[in-house]
């Protein structure tokens, strides 16, 4: 356990020193700031833009952060030929591998933290109270870390079984996808409905880790939000249970 | 090398200039009024939000903002509105001001089929949002001269939580305007029966009341009609009209009066001469008092 946790505080101010990490950091500020002046665009029912727009914001870029920057998680450091010094200490690969996941959910973590503060600042001022801060907004920013969590998890086993660039392709097609599992999956009906059917068992659901409804319409969280939690908890898990079986057997040469 | 580093800041300097005379002669504005060129179908616009149709709602919102705020509108037409906010409330159901405003902007613009349309989809989708119903109920009366869809959907919005209650007078109305005063008085039975607090109980009593007046009444007032069909001039007093065999009897007045015919030609209650009913009703009914009425209003100070 303290070989992990050493790693993931070497990964963590890796990660946060990188340029991509900080500017995709401040970018997302940027388009948090925007969402409050785009929702000036609009008449009446502010508060719902402001906060779908921010929300979508802080998903797009921790997303992007997780895609990117866990794609090279692992084969940045084969590529940069930096992992043998590493696995040839007494630090077993499967330990590694949790390590710099752990560092990247940290890093991935703290932005959410960030960005999550500064569009309730946001949306208190536009309501002149405390009260977007509501359990509606929480639970939304809770299912956003989980998906951060599942994408990263994602990233770390496409990154410890392929290339950088490949990594972050088949992760960024499996975030698409997973988007879109849902609205399949109640869409295609018919003969061949298996294969949605398939690829909803198969791909994470982040679709479903979306609570940005409840916000928008001050609402109560989802019903099954401790379900779903638990689901992609479960899920990222499998995932890097995976990456852990592959990394021990790749060919590190 | 000197020589490479004036050239780069003379290259820099000559296109951005160039860059900034070239924008100066761009257009500002646009020619031509604002115009959505093509609404995408909500199926689309769902696949392609990648799981967030609230967004893709938001934008689409955003262009019917632009739609509706173009000062020249009127020139450009009305037509894309109805497609553009039927997409929005495809993706988010729940965008009640979308209907809201759609619902209005649309029928004041003479397209009340489409307004009414989507305010019927509000009110199936948000239920809750008083104001839908009650804006359809508007479009049936004032467009459509349609009284009992006016009372159908007044009733509806009356039911939401919520709703203020000067919408239930409003359902009375639209009913009795519709000659259905028997589902007035059926709404208001029943809205009774769920009122708890005595200022509300006694609000619906007293509406209660009128209601069975107008319902009372309603065959009076139909006598009244054909007696002036035959006659050109109507009847003094209410008894006239059983003589004449045109009711078999005078109901009893629920408010505890005695009926009478009032100068305008409808049948009255001396216990309440208030009736819900049209102004230009009492010119159709007896035109010299009326314009005797008009007269007197005119030459007071």
């Amino acid at each position: 356990m303290k070989n992990v946790l050493s790693i993931a505080f070497v990964t963590f101010f890796e990660i946060l020193r990188r340029k991509l990490q900080v500017s995709l950091l401040l970018f997302g500020a940027l388009l948090i700031l925007a969402a409050y002046f785009v929702g000036g665009l609009t008449i009446g029912e502010w508060h719902r833009m402001i906060s779908d727009l921010g929300l979508t914001a802080m998903q797009f870029i921790g997303i992007l952060i997780a895609v990117f920057v866990g794609a090279s998680l692992v084969s940045g450091d084969i590529e940069r030929r930096v992992l043998l010094p590493v696995v040839a200490k007494p630090v077993s690969r499967t330990q590694y591998l949790f390590g710099r996941y752990l560092g990247l959910v940290a890093i991935l973590i703290v932005n959410l933290v960030t960005m999550a503060a500064l569009l309730g600042v946001i949306l208190a001022i536009d309501d002149r109270s405390m009260r977007p801060f509501d359990a509606a907004f929480l639970t939304a920013i809770a299912l956003i870390g989980v998906q951060f969590i599942v994408v990263g998890a994602v990233a770390a086993l496409f990154s410890a079984v392929s290339s950088t660039t490949l990594a972050a392709i088949l992760t960024l097609a499996v975030v698409i996808a997973g988007q879109l599992t849902n609205e399949a999956r109640a869409l295609w009906r018919g003969p061949a409905a298996w294969i949605p059917q398939l690829l909803w068992y198969l791909l994470p659901n982040l679709g479903a880790l979306n609570a940005n409804e409840a916000v928008i319409y001050r609402t109560p969280p989802p019903a099954q939000v401790w379900l779903l939690a638990t689901y992609a908890l479960l899920y990222a898990a499998a995932a890097l249970a995976l990456a852990a079986l592959v990394f021990e057997k790749r060919d590190l040469r | 090398m000197r020589s490479i580093r004036s050239l780069q800041i003379t290259a820099f300097v000559t296109f951005a200039t160039g860059s900034i005379l070239a924008a100066s002669c761009l257009e500002s504005g646009p020619a031509k009024p604002y115009d959505v060129g093509f609404v995408p179908s909500s199926r689309t616009l769902r696949w392609l939000s990648l799981g967030h149709p609230t967004l893709a709602a938001n934008f689409l919102w955003l262009r019917a903002v632009q739609y509706i705020g173009e000062e020249r509108a009127d020139e450009r037409g009305w037509d894309k509105l109805h497609p553009l906010v039927d997409a929005v409330t495809d993706l988010d159901p729940k965008h009640g001001y979308a209907y809201q405003v759609a619902g209005i902007v649309l029928g004041s613009k003479g397209f009340t089929e489409e307004s009414s349309a989507i305010l019927e989809k509000g009110t199936r989708n948000l239920p809750e949002r008083y104001i839908l119903p009650y804006l359809r109920a508007f479009n049936a009366f004032y467009y459509d001269d349609d009284w009992v869809a006016a009372g159908r959907f007044a009733e509806i919005s009356a039911r939401a939580p919520g709703a203020p209650t000067h919408v239930r007078q409003n359902v009375l109305a639209y009913y009795v305007k519709g000659r259905r005063a028997d589902a007035a008085v059926a709404f208001l039975e029943q809205t009774l029966a769920d009122t708890e607090d005595p200022e509300s109980r006694k609000a619906v009593e007293s509406q209660l009341r009128q209601a069975r007046l107008e319902q009372a009444v309603r065959r009076l007032d139909e006598a009244v009609d054909t007696w002036r069909g035959h006659y050109f001039a109507g009847p003094l007093a209410p008894w006239q009209l059983v003589t004449e065999g045109l009711v078999a009897s005078i109901p009893d007045d629920p408010t505890g009066g005695e009926f009478y015919i009032g100068e305008d030609g409808r049948i009255r209650s001396s216990a309440n001469p208030y009736r819900v009913g049209r102004a230009e009703r009492a010119r159709d009914m007896n035109p010299e008092a009326w314009m005797k009425k008009a007269q007197r209003q005119e030459q007071r100070p």
